[in-house]
């Protein structure tokens, strides 16, 4: 499979990668500076349906992973605030 | 003039489309999304209407848009009180770490009376007297026990059989009141026993000191008997006889069991469930095996998987769902545990299922020997030879050097569930938590990757059974709500 950094960064794919290991071996190599080929090893015992079911999550799992880190990203500061006022003795929001 | 000319239209009033996030993780959940937040919050969304929220095209009329912020997934330029409210939330859900080390287990004897092919204890035949606590090393850690801070202290005797070893407890138990005297803690006895040894002296001792008594109970007299064989072939017997004479004796808040799945267990959940109601139980534990000790030994833990365990929870439920529209209020204890974090801020204190690990912070165990480990499990491993999680030891050890141990201060950092890979994005994660000990055994890593959890699959498989039925089925939904 090939994917365009431009659309998914590394991060993103490795999160991805990282949780569909149990279903299957997996490569990432470097295609060219814009773009990665991630590669897949099956079990025999893993039927061409189940291969289909498993890219059709793993290309879920990258928009959502990727909207994961854009949440993650718009609320860093606000969930710093949140745990700053939860664990000081101070008023922060207030101040 | 009319009212319509003197007053503005509602929409003047809002600023429309100004909303920020709150923090939150999501997932597909069949065919909508679960969205929750670092205190628990839970909501599900179509897929329309996740798309319109995370591309903050959400409209303020609409109706999701004033449940997104009153659970705090969003605010707006209207009020920013999600952020004091969420700060108290987060810091009540993480109170009971301040309270530090309640429950201390003290393993009075290894010995046992029975040869259960699951035991995860990995008992000692009854007259193996050398795998009894002594005097001395209970002296030990009853100094440890009252070093903890917290203002509530649970002493639980287990074993083995922990009635083999009675004088003991009798000797922990006056000795500690007597220091509760000076100390003014909140201080709880239990006994985990199998009531083969429960006499009236023991029943006596149990009324003068409030002690509570924990049992097993399998189920139905064959199923019991299968999975919890003795000599005399009459477990059953004695424990039902025990349990009867307890709750005479004591009360019937006095006493409670537990059960543990076997394979022989998981096609008779109901007869499980209508044998603790025949004995007067108004809960049941669904607990599965764990993957230590005899369990191991005998390949019991092998039997069944994860999936096998979450159908036969289901239809446990579901039986109890029939009971509770008949009339009979039962519950289901686990689950009582989960619905606690999903519905309240409040930390149900259940050892496996914090962040960071309950090991040591929550609960520890003084082994007969006087061995200190981070938990019940990891005295279970160490009986198997692994000493992984041996924190040290009370003849060698001060309390200071044992809970300031690199050991433990490492176990801590490397179980915050934040920092975990895949928990640090899981939708459920803030109801779940960290087991080292379980995924050490099963993957010889104290994180351990969730893709193969057996710890992991079941927990999702729960959370996602409770969250179900909370989403779409406000019948079933209120009994859960009753259980917390």
């Amino acid at each position: 499979m090939v994917v365009d950094l431009n659309i998914f960064s590394l991060d993103v794919i490795k999160k991805v990668c990282y949780k569909s290991s149990f279903f299957s071996s997996l490569d990432i190599d470097p295609l060219n500076e814009q773009k990665v080929v991630v590669s897949f090893s099956f079990d025999e015992e893993f039927t061409e349906e189940l291969q289909k079911r498993f890219f059709m999550d793993f290309n879920q799992d990258l928009v959502d992973e990727d909207l994961r880190g854009k949440v993650k990203e718009e609320t860093e500061v606000i969930r710093n605030l949140i745990l700053a006022n939860a664990f000081s003795d101070t008023t922060l929001v207030d101040d | 003039m009319d009212l319509a000319k003197k007053f503005k239209a509602p929409e003047k009033f809002i600023e429309v489309s100004s909303y920020n996030f709150l923090p939150f993780r999501f997932s597909r959940f069949d065919s909508r999304y679960l969205l929750t937040n670092e205190v628990g919050e839970y909501l599900f969304l179509s897929n329309e209407q996740f798309l319109a929220f995370t591309r903050h095209k959400l409209k303020y009329s609409e109706a999701i848009y004033l449940d997104l912020k009153c659970k705090h997934f969003l605010i707006d330029s209207d009020s920013d009180v999600s952020i004091d409210l969420l700060s108290l939330k987060l810091r009540t859900k993480y109170q009971a770490i301040k309270q530090f080390t309640s429950l201390h287990l003290f393993v009075v004897s290894l010995r046992c009376d029975y040869s259960c092919p699951y035991c995860q204890v990995s008992r000692i035949s009854e007259n193996k007297t050398q795998f009894d606590m002594t005097e001395e090393t209970a002296l030990l850690g009853l100094d440890f026990v009252f070093k903890s801070p917290s203002g509530a202290i649970k002493i639980e005797f287990q074993g083995g059989e922990s009635l083999l070893n009675f004088e003991l407890i009798r000797f922990i138990v006056e000795e500690a009141s007597s220091r509760n005297k000076v100390e003014k803690r909140d201080l709880v006895f239990v006994i985990a026993t199998n009531l083969s040894f429960i006499d009236n002296d023991v029943l006596h001792f149990c009324s003068e000191h409030n002690i509570f008594i924990s049992t097993s109970l399998d189920g139905p007299q064959d199923l019991h008997d299968k999975n919890r064989p003795r000599p005399d072939k009459n477990g059953y017997d004695l424990t039902v006889n025990g349990i009867r004479n307890v709750q005479r004796s004591l009360g019937v808040d006095k006493v409670s069991a537990l059960m543990t799945t076997t394979e022989s267990s998981l096609s008779r959940v109901r007869d499980i469930i209508d044998e603790y109601i025949s004995h007067g139980f108004d809960s049941i534990f669904l607990r599965p095996l764990s993957p230590y000790g005899f369990a191991v030994k005998t390949k019991s833990i092998h039997k069944y998987n994860a999936q096998r365990w979450l159908d036969f929870y289901k239809e446990g439920m579901e039986y109890i769902f029939e009971l509770n529209r008949n009339g009979i209020p039962f519950r289901e204890e686990y689950s009582s545990i989960i619905l606690k974090k999903i519905l309240t801020p409040f930390n149900p204190g259940y050892v496996d299922l914090q962040s960071p690990a309950g090991v040591a912070i929550s609960a520890i165990v003084f082994n007969y020997d006087g061995d200190v480990y981070a938990s019940d499990e990891s005295r279970m491993l160490a009986e198997m030879g692994d000493k992984e999680f041996k924190l040290g030891s009370l003849n060698n050890d001060s309390y200071e050097e044992i809970m300031t141990s690199e050991k433990i201060l490492s176990l801590l950092s490397e179980t915050m569930t934040e920092g975990m890979p895949m928990c640090t994005d899981c939708v459920f994660m803030n109801y779940c938590g960290s087991d080292p000990v379980y995924h050490y055994a099963t993957q010889k890593d104290i994180i351990g990757h969730k893709s193969r959890s057996g710890f992991c699959e079941k927990n999702m498989g729960v959370f996602k059974y409770l969250l179900g039925i909370l989403g779409e089925d406000a019948s079933r939904a209120n009994t859960l709500r009753g259980w917390v």
